[in-house]
């Protein structure tokens, strides 16, 4: 496909590298779940890595693929729309944005009282009671009203999402040190220490070719899974732009002179192994 | 005019900041916790013993206090403040607000000196109001914790080394401040050696000219004289005693973390490698103070190190911080500040990730301040791309958004702090304290089987240090930073802190002091007690019972047992 030819060079270590990046994730999913799981929850990334690889050859209506997410998962029913949003904004093609939109909002529509049940919107009794008993605290009540009330504890909800989300040690430390207790895995999404090339890339962001779509669907991806209850094995939809992501940063790490490169390709190339072993045994031990 | 009008608004967020530290100084957070009232008795103990701390040591280079040996520089700050104030909670937290509101205006012009001409203003201004309503920096200013005071000294030392640039003589004060700074908390004996090596490398062609070698010379000499106290004990069990017992390459208590138990397999070798586990460990405890999660959401999760529903930064602070990230790395025209900013950013989280405990913002306080600089430069980036109609309406939406955030820091750190976290504080004591001191003429007996409450009692009863050193012994004077034996037993005149053993001390008529686990409502119905006082938290659970024994009762229960076991 053109976008890998892009960050693919003929090196055997670059395509060592890439193999363990794309593998980690995929097979841990698989060995900590089972394999009907995986292939739900790695179709929509699957169908976006179909659409980046379309729109880096021009094909802009591959855009219209990302409208199918919500059909495969139910809980991805806002990404269309917000992708198509942000889109709108930096695309010079607005009617076709409108119209996606438009279909996008449709959509919704038809399935939203459904969507709304996997919410955080729902405000249970317990929530309200310790609000209220956080009132009576305040002296003076306007105060009171100005942080404790029923959007506040869906803002608290949603801020503990996000930034979850948008949490390095989430993908590359299986949340270490500050694990989320209970209704997540906590699983590790790629080896520690490709969060080098990772940060590199990040820096550099604007160097990749379509790297407004990418930032546009990890946008409207985040925002979506932020409002579920629960977005542990649906956030598996990050994987593909997080990849190109870490993909791009050892392109990065490949350009830089030898006395920068050949250390840090070491470490990566050793960690990586421990990684896999740690991963192997760690099921072994299971 | 403009000149007065800047120094109006540079007022304007100083009494913000200062407000905001000191509203309620002493009283809130509730209560007064061990380590505060350790410092403050060990400031009292030395005014009132000619320079003895309550073991007896003269002029201590750390303070043995329990076994943790702190440092000794917020110590003999509190000494002149003691015939000031008298020995109060607001005592031994005010050099932590004092040096907290003097970092404004030394944050304020490190910025200007360092920042390119286009943005210093701004950016002086805004890091300052930043700093002013930072929730992290208003809790360590409005605590009893020897960072905030650290953290002070760390800057003045980097800003008079900026000065010396052009006026070498300085580089003498720039020495004095790294000095005191290494002295003043742990966390700095990393940095602070680190930082000078990095100023020394990044200017060392103007500090090499010859000219300058006889006043570095002097500097350095100077630098190591203030720090060689501190250097002559740093082999001491003492001085290694808090560093060994955190760090994450100590796996004598405890295995690395990922470790995986009873594999029994080749792949062991590999998977439960200590090189490879604490490498890992490492890397996620250090990228977890730079994660926006712990930054905005999370906080640290020490009770007393945060406030709740609030954490390190404001949420509204993330886009700008991100911007910020960008603007930093890309940027040529931020002058000094962004090699500086840099630097401070990587290496401030070092020593806190060096220890176990996730996102601890005691030991990793200087990250703030590269972290609202860099939040700050996102904001002027933001306002520069503003067409210009939006440029007055975001300054009052700015100027709202800062108000918000300052309600914000009175609704947790006051209202919520108090009501929630009052046991993390040991809310309770000085009501114990006073109940007991009109109880002279009767032993009493203070439980201490889950925590040493003696120091706060020493400190609310402000209890005679030459007293208590002829009652109390610890270690020898010579093994005073060698000896790591704590004595759990503590008396205090008529007061004795221990564990209660109920089948002795119910026989004798006493006073007996404890929480809720240590003196329970059947204890007091089974055994007849009476009770003298019920101390309660805010949120009305039970924090300390005072009850007297009923020895009579007990020995009549005692003698029935007997007589029913004879007949039998």
């Amino acid at each position: 496909m053109k976008f890998l030819k892009e960050i693919t060079f003929s090196n055997v270590q670059f395509l060592l590298l890439s193999t363990a990046a794309i593998s980690f994730w995929p097979l841990n999913f698989y060995l900590t779940n089972n394999l009907k799981d995986t292939l739900i929850f790695i179709t929509p990334s699957v169908i976006f890595l179909i659409s980046y690889s379309l729109i880096s050859k021009n094909i802009s209506i591959s855009k219209s693929l990302v409208l199918t997410l919500p059909f495969i998962n139910p809980n991805l029913l806002l990404v269309p729309f917000l992708f198509y949003t942000i889109i709108f904004f930096i695309s010079k093609n607005k009617i076709v944005s409108i119209f996606l939109i438009s279909v996008s909002l449709i959509v919704i529509s038809l399935n939203y009282s459904n969507f709304y049940k996997q919410t955080i919107f729902p405000i249970s009794n317990d929530d309200l009671q310790n609000t209220l008993r956080k009132i009576y605290l305040y002296e003076d009540i306007y105060i009171a009203r100005l942080f404790q009330n029923k959007l506040s504890i869906i803002l608290d909800k949603f801020y503990f999402n996000f930034f979850a989300l948008v949490d390095i040690n989430n993908y590359f430390f299986n949340f270490h040190p500050r694990e989320i207790v209970g209704e997540n895995q906590n699983l590790p999404k790629f080896p520690f220490i490709f969060i080098i090339p990772f940060l590199i890339s990040f820096i550099n962001i604007s160097k990749i070719k379509n790297w407004k779509i990418i930032i546009a669907f990890l946008l409207a991806a985040i925002l979506n899974l932020s409002i579920l209850k629960k977005f542990d094995h649906v956030d598996f939809l990050l994987f593909i732009p997080l990849t190109i992501l870490i993909l791009h940063g050892f392109k990065i790490v490949f350009s830089k002179r030898r006395l920068v490169k050949i250390p840090l390709l070491i470490l990566m190339f050793l960690f990586t192994v421990f990684e896999y072993l740690y991963l192997f045994a760690k099921f072994q031990n299971l | 005019m403009k000149k007065y009008l800047l120094i109006l608004l540079f007022l304007s967020i100083f009494i913000l900041g200062a407000f905001l530290r000191l509203y309620k100084l002493g009283e809130a957070p509730k209560g007064l916790y061990i380590d505060e009232a350790g410092q403050g008795y060990s400031a009292y103990s030395l005014i009132k013993t000619g320079g003895k701390d309550e073991f007896g040591k003269f002029l201590p280079i750390i303070f043995r206090s329990f076994n943790d040996f702190k440092t000794p520089v917020y110590i003999y700050l509190i000494v002149p403040l003691i015939p000031l104030f008298d020995l109060t909670p607001f005592t031994v937290r005010f050099p932590s607000f004092l040096f907290s509101i003097l970092t404004f205006p030394l944050l304020f012009i490190l910025v200007y000196r360092l920042s390119s001409e286009k943005i210093r203003l701004p950016l002086s201004f805004i890091a300052t109001l930043l700093l002013a309503i930072s929730p992290w920096h208003i809790l360590f200013g409005r605590t009893n914790f020897e960072c905030n005071v650290a953290l002070f000294f760390y800057l003045m030392g980097i800003y008079f080394f900026y000065e010396a640039l052009t006026r070498p003589k300085l580089f003498i004060l720039s020495s004095i401040f790294f000095g005191i700074s290494f002295s003043a908390y742990h966390s700095q004996r990393i940095i602070t050696p680190l930082t000078i090596a990095f100023l020394f490398y990044l200017f060392r062609l103007q500090l090499l000219n010859k000219k300058n070698i006889p006043i570095l010379l002097a500097s350095i000499l100077l630098g190591l004289l203030i720090v060689y106290p501190t250097l002559s004990i740093a082999s001491t069990p003492g001085f290694l005693s808090r560093a060994s017992n955190l760090n994450i390459f100590s796996h004598s208590n405890s295995l690395p973390a990922g470790y995986i138990e009873n594999l029994n397999s080749p792949l062991s070798i590999f998977a439960n490698n200590p090189i490879y586990l604490t490498t890992k460990e490492f890397l996620s405890l250090y990228f977890h103070y730079l994660t926006p999660r712990s930054m905005f959401n999370l906080g640290d999760y020490g009770p007393r190190s945060s406030f709740p529903s609030l954490a390190t930064f404001f949420i509204w602070q993330f886009p700008f911080y991100i911007l910020g990230l960008f603007r930093i790395f890309k940027s040529q025209d931020l002058g000094s500040l962004k090699p500086l900013i840099i630097f401070l950013l990587f290496i401030t989280p070092i020593p806190a990730a060096l220890t176990r405990d996730p996102y601890t913002t005691i030991r990793a306080l200087p990250l703030v301040i590269p972290q609202l600089i860099i939040i700050s430069l996102g904001l002027i980036y933001t306002y520069n791309l503003l067409p210009k109609i939006y440029k007055r309406v975001s300054l009052i939406i700015f100027v709202l958004v800062a108000i918000h955030s300052s309600l914000n820091v009175y609704s947790s750190a006051i209202v919520l702090n108090d009501f929630f976290r009052a046991k993390e504080w040991d809310y309770g004591l000085e009501e114990v304290a006073k109940v007991i001191s009109s109880h002279k003429d009767i032993p009493i007996i203070v439980d201490s089987s889950r925590d040493d409450y003696y120091i706060q009692l020493l400190f609310f009863l402000k209890y005679d240090p030459a007293k208590y050193q002829q009652e109390n012994f610890e270690v020898p004077l010579s093994q005073y930073y060698t000896n790591l034996y704590h004595n759990p037993t503590k008396k205090i005149g008529n007061i004795i802190t221990r564990n209660i053993f109920w089948e002795k001390d119910l026989s004798v008529d006493q006073i007996l002091v404890g929480d809720e686990l240590a003196i329970s409502k059947e204890q007091i119905e089974n055994h007849k007690l009476y009770l003298i006082k019920e101390v309660f938290y805010p949120d009305l659970s039970t924090a300390f019972r005072v009850v007297r024994t009923n020895p009579e009762y007990e020995n009549y229960q005692k003698l029935q047992k007997l007589n029913s076991q004879t007949r039998l």
